[in-house]
């Protein structure tokens, strides 16, 4: 009797999984996005609600953590203030510099596009920086390929799939993204590919290209909605590809990506600036 | 069908659209990056030893549809996991019945060990067959197998202790006689 019901029940596996594993294997692309957005209409409330108050919890976790450092950075902030007043009106200088810089580069000054403020209301379910889903959708005017940044022009992702609430949007330290990209310091471009949410590596570098750790990788603005002038990273590293035809660099992301939870979406570019 | 058996499945469905729900929402914001365990895993290793591999085998495929909705996975991806992992435990628990709260705790530390060393090699092999695999993703998730089986013990005890009150008040058969009426 027991064999029986263990091969009974071996049975209904093995059939389950022989039918999702063909599902799996001609698995059509965007085939579920139907499915997809009923389950996102769905739950978008509730999962507003959980986002809202987990990043209520990990603040006051932070808090709570942080109380024994809190007078020693007191006192180091006091330190820094002063300083920083001073840089301050070296900075006003500076800015004059920089823009006329930008403007001599073709780069598009900051603070000039039409954004779409998005709160992150989900994130990769390994927590491994992948993706993340944002509450602005189609009905908010996101489509695919958007870029997606923050502090006006450091790129996070961009948008690869709209639902009617909400979209997923691909980080760029995930291996599903890739972003022409160059180097701001020499002009060296690249493909900026993600690298399963832990770093991205810049390929395809002419050997020729000069490129040193500690550059800044910027988007190049070819061959996609993507402005000019995001930046997506510093180069940590250097090597040779594994055919070495061409060089390849280390890039490391400017910020942690788990610790995001507003992005803006750039949905124009104001041209006429 | 009848208004229990409607609130019977309504509460099962709520209860995984809240699993994937706390993956994805709650978890990963809470926890470091790469330290999450596979909660719908989990639930549905607990619900199996609670409520046997019978009644649960339609769940695990609705959970695993559902997650791979949510998780933007391929469609039957967490559905076989899920099934698979079902299957075993359901098989497990029928020979290995746990009498004691300590051997609970043990049997609950091997079982959440086995089904996340599982799911990582699972997600490595996924990768490698969409191929996205790379060397640092695969040190990366063996890196984290340690903290997420310590958590994922700790999910798995609460969620056995949860679900086996939720399926008594559902009126349903305890666990153990749960088990019997299968073997006959």
């Amino acid at each position: 009797m027991l064999k029986k019901n263990f091969r009974k029940r071996l049975f209904k596996a093995a059939i389950t999984i022989a039918v999702f594993g063909l599902l799996v294997f001609f698995n059509p692309y965007n085939f579920f996005n139907p499915f997809r957005e009923i389950l996102f209409k769905a739950v978008y409330p509730i999962e507003k609600t959980f986002c809202f108050l987990s990043w209520k919890v990990s603040d006051i976790y932070g808090i709570i953590s942080s109380i024994g450092e809190l007078k020693q950075e007191n006192g180091k902030l006091h330190k820094e203030n002063l300083e920083l007043l001073s840089k301050n009106a070296m900075l006003c200088d500076m800015k004059k510099e920089n823009e006329m810089l930008r403007n001599e580069l073709k780069m598009l000054p900051r603070g000039k596009f039409e954004l779409e403020p998005a709160q992150i209301i989900s994130y990769d379910s390994r927590g491994q920086g992948n993706w993340i889903k944002i509450d602005k959708g189609r009905k908010h005017g996101i489509k695919i390929g958007m870029p997606v940044i923050i502090s006006d022009s450091v790129m996070v992702g961009k948008v690869e799939e709209v639902f009617s609430e909400s979209s997923q949007v691909i980080l760029t330290t995930s291996s599903q993204s890739s972003i022409n990209s160059v180097v701001s310091a020499t002009g060296a471009k690249g493909i900026i590919k993600g690298n399963y949410g832990l770093k991205m590596i810049m390929d395809m570098v002419l050997q020729t290209d000069s490129i040193n750790i500690g550059d800044e990788v910027i988007t190049s603005g070819i061959g996609s909605d993507i402005p000019r002038g995001l930046l997506l990273g510093t180069v940590s590293e250097i090597n040779l590809s594994p055919d070495h035809l061409f060089r390849q660099a280390v890039v490391s992301p400017v910020l942690d990506f788990s610790k995001l939870n507003i992005v803006f979406v750039i949905k124009n570019v104001k041209r006429e600036i | 069908m009848s208004w229990r058996n409607m609130e019977i499945k309504i509460t099962r469905l709520v209860l995984i659209l809240a699993g994937v729900l706390v993956q994805t929402s709650v978890l990963t914001i809470i926890l470091p990056p790469g330290k999450t365990p596979n909660i719908i895993l989990l639930i549905i290793i607990a619900w199996t030893i609670v409520a046997g591999f019978e009644k649960i085998w339609p769940w695990a495929i609705t959970a695993g549809i559902i997650a791979d909705l949510a998780f933007f996975d391929p469609l039957g991806k967490n559905v076989i996991l899920l099934v698979l992992a079902s299957c075993a435990i359901g098989f497990l628990s029928n020979r290995f019945p746990i009498e004691n709260r300590a051997g609970e705790i043990i049997a609950m530390f091997f079982i959440a060990a086995s089904a996340i060393i599982l799911d990582v090699f699972f997600n490595i092999f996924f990768a490698e067959l969409r191929g996205v695999a790379s060397k640092e993703q695969g040190l990366f998730l063996i890196k984290n197998i340690a903290t997420q089986i310590i958590i994922g013990t700790a999910f798995l005890y609460l969620l056995y202790a949860f679900l086996k009150k939720v399926e008594n008040r559902l009126d349903f058969l305890a666990p153990s006689q749960n088990r019997e009426n299968y073997e006959k």
